[in-house]
């Protein structure tokens, strides 16, 4: 898949300081990333290319500190990964209380285009919207996996339940 | 012990390479901001905490007294918050985190406690001297192999494999720019010393593969000589197997090789000394593939068989072997314990048998909540398996909340006929072993999807394979 050079690493007059990570490549605005709310659009690697033409302006005009996978394919590696999976772009929005004004914009901005992605991310709820794309960080973390698994074990070796009564002194000798 | 470690990257890519260092014990935790990981670091108390440039701003971090933490950053970007170490280099390896891990630390530069790894290299001789000890390591490691009488298939004139020549990895490997940064007021080593210790990296893959169960018994030593023997088959790739039972040590006389003395003779005698790994260690079954075999019961040996030796003994075969599988014994206890810290993927072994999995899931479930093993990093294996409605596969799926990997069939005839020619049973002849080899096929696929993808499994057990005449001549 290409990727428009201009895509990856846009002019930086307006654009914040750059990062990259081994998956990332971050983009902040100001000193301090800030902390209040997370918002991800889950593009999908065939989508993504188009998704970050559409957002990348958006973020740009309005300073919004981010950060997105560095190409496709990392994407794709990622997938394998339960925690990580479909989180292509992250939005660390200045004030939480625009944060659903917010996501509700990048989805209008988004719908239409015909862009697919995960349905599910993890930690995160869905906005919802016209391209089910946007989703907004819980605040509670995720449950460990394993849990029912845990309880199974529980209540197949009788562990949390009261003693065993003997029934009758003639049972027990 | 190990030192126990919290890797709060932000970074997924990132995360997976900490999870490959053998120095630490990394606890789950999937963390995409450093203010996230303050709840966990408090509760769980780890020595070390990993971030990046990714986990935003770890000044949170930096109030929980006693804890280190690491900035790891590839090539050039920003500088973390006083009082952070920093390791950046321009492409970061998890060899290259272990010896960070690893380096001597001054007492001043101890925050946490200090690496038990650097507690047990710090012998006069090596803590100043170490870089000609290591320089020896790959002579010793072209030593130990037998030499080559036939060209194998898929070499090229110069009678190395292929993918070396691709990738390169027998010309020196320029050690990355690191640069360590450390507390205020402390001293290490300089960057050029640490040029000297970073070996030359000649494998690429180094998976360390963990065969884990509760019950003896329930063919661990079966299955990791047939996978290792499939592996072996599949091309260039090197195979150690490392037998990590006191007492019951069965490889050797599974592979026909129980006469021979005991591995643990040359590797005990080469730790206790601080020497590298001796060449004499290994046994070598193929040209590929080579046997660390266990003590046997001696009990002078088993004395040496503690889990500081088995990390130093992996350590040093992961820079000579692309897949170590290590059968542990089923005991619980420390040697268990630190083959499944050690591995990068754990094969939970399982039969049949109905208290050995109400015994396996206690245990799994304990080792869960201690922190040494992950649902990550586990697969399930059914072994010896019977198909009744009384115990299915779903089952025990369900108790162990992994998905099942594989379904051994119970062959006692192949497995038995095997041992009996000490021979792997992926290569015995009997009626029942057909089943067998193709569900240790199916699980190679788990094993090494690369590998098992990249050679068809007729090619691998077919008597026609243009590997069979060059590895067994």
């Amino acid at each position: 898949m290409a990727v428009l050079s201009k895509t990856w690493d846009p002019p930086g007059t307006r654009c914040g300081a750059v990062v990259h990570t081994r998956a990332w490549r971050i983009v902040t605005y100001g000193d301090t990333i800030p902390q209040a709310a997370r918002l991800y659009v889950a593009l999908g690697p065939e989508s993504l290319v188009e998704g970050y033409e559409l957002l990348f302006p958006l973020l740009e005009e309005r300073r919004i500190c981010h950060r997105h996978v560095r190409s496709p394919e990392l994407l794709r590696a990622m997938e394998g990964l339960s925690a990580w999976a479909g989180k292509s772009v992250v939005l660390d929005p200045p004030e939480p209380e625009d944060t659903e004004a917010l996501a509700r914009e990048l989805d209008e901005r988004l719908a239409g285009r015909g862009l697919t992605g995960p349905t599910l991310i993890a930690g995160a709820q869905p906005l919802g919207g016209r391209t089910g794309l946007v989703f907004l960080r819980r605040q509670e973390p995720r449950g460990e996996q394993g849990g029912a698994a845990r309880s199974w074990l529980t209540r197949l070796l009788g562990e949390g339940r009261t003693p065993h009564e003997p029934r009758s002194a003639g049972v027990h000798g | 012990m190990s030192l126990a470690a919290l890797a709060c990257t932000g970074d997924p890519l990132l995360d997976q390479l900490l999870a490959e260092c053998s120095t630490f014990t990394l606890g789950p935790l999937h963390c995409e901001r450093a203010a996230d990981a303050v709840r966990e670091v408090q509760a769980r108390r780890p020595a070390l905490v990993f971030v990046s440039p990714a986990s935003g701003d770890v000044r949170p971090l930096l109030q929980i007294e006693g804890l280190r933490v690491c900035w790891l950053a590839e090539g050039a970007g920003p500088e973390p918050s006083e009082g952070v170490e920093v390791l950046r280099a321009e492409r970061l390896s998890a060899q290259l985190v272990d010896a960070w891990v690893r380096r001597p630390r001054t007492s001043a530069a101890a925050g946490g406690s200090p690496s038990p790894y650097a507690a047990v290299r710090q012998r006069p001789a090596e803590a100043t001297q170490p870089p000609p000890e290591v320089r020896q390591k790959a002579p010793d490691a072209s030593r130990s192999a037998p030499p080559a009488r036939q060209k194998p298939p898929g070499t090229s004139q110069a009678g190395r494999p292929i993918r070396q020549q691709l990738s390169g990895a027998d010309l020196p490997v320029p050690p990355p720019a690191l640069r360590v940064t450390p507390h205020a007021g402390t001293a290490l080593p300089a960057p050029a010393k640490w040029e000297t210790v970073r070996p030359v990296i000649r494998v690429l893959r180094q998976q360390v593969v963990a065969l884990w169960g509760s019950k003896p018994g329930a063919g661990r030593s079966t299955l990791a000589v047939a996978l290792a023997d499939l592996l072996s088959r599949s091309g260039e790739v090197r195979v150690c197997t490392v037998d990590l039972n006191p007492y019951n040590s069965s490889l050797a006389a599974l592979l026909g090789r129980e006469q021979e003395v005991s591995s643990w003779v040359h590797i005990g005698e080469a730790f206790s000394l601080g020497h590298p790994l001796p060449a004499e260690g290994l046994r070598w079954v193929t040209s590929n593939w080579a046997l660390v075999s266990g003590p046997d019961g001696r009990p002078d040996l088993i004395a040496g068989l503690n889990p500081e030796a088995i990390a130093w003994l992996v350590d040093g075969l992961r820079g000579q072997f692309d897949y170590i599988i290590l059968d542990a014994e089923a005991r619980p206890g420390p040697i268990r314990e630190t083959a499944a810290r050690l591995a990068h993927l754990v094969l939970v072994t399982v039969t049949c048998d109905y208290p050995d999995v109400l015994d396996t899931a206690r245990g799994f479930e304990a080792a869960l909540e201690q922190g040494w093993l992950t649902r990550d990093r586990c697969r399930l294996v059914l072994s010896r398996w019977l198909d009744s409605p009384y115990l299915t596969p779903g089952e025990v799926a369900d108790c162990f909340g992994l998905p099942v990997s594989a379904i051994l069939p119970h062959s006692p005839q192949a497995a038995l006929q095997a041992a009996g020619q000490g021979q792997p049973v992926t290569r015995s002849a009997a009626k029942d072993a057909e089943p067998l080899r193709q569900s240790v096929a199916q699980l190679l696929g788990v094993v090494a999807p690369a590998v098992a993808s990249s050679v068809p499994a007729e090619h691998r057990a077919s008597v026609g394979s243009p590997w069979r005449g060059w590895l067994t001549r």
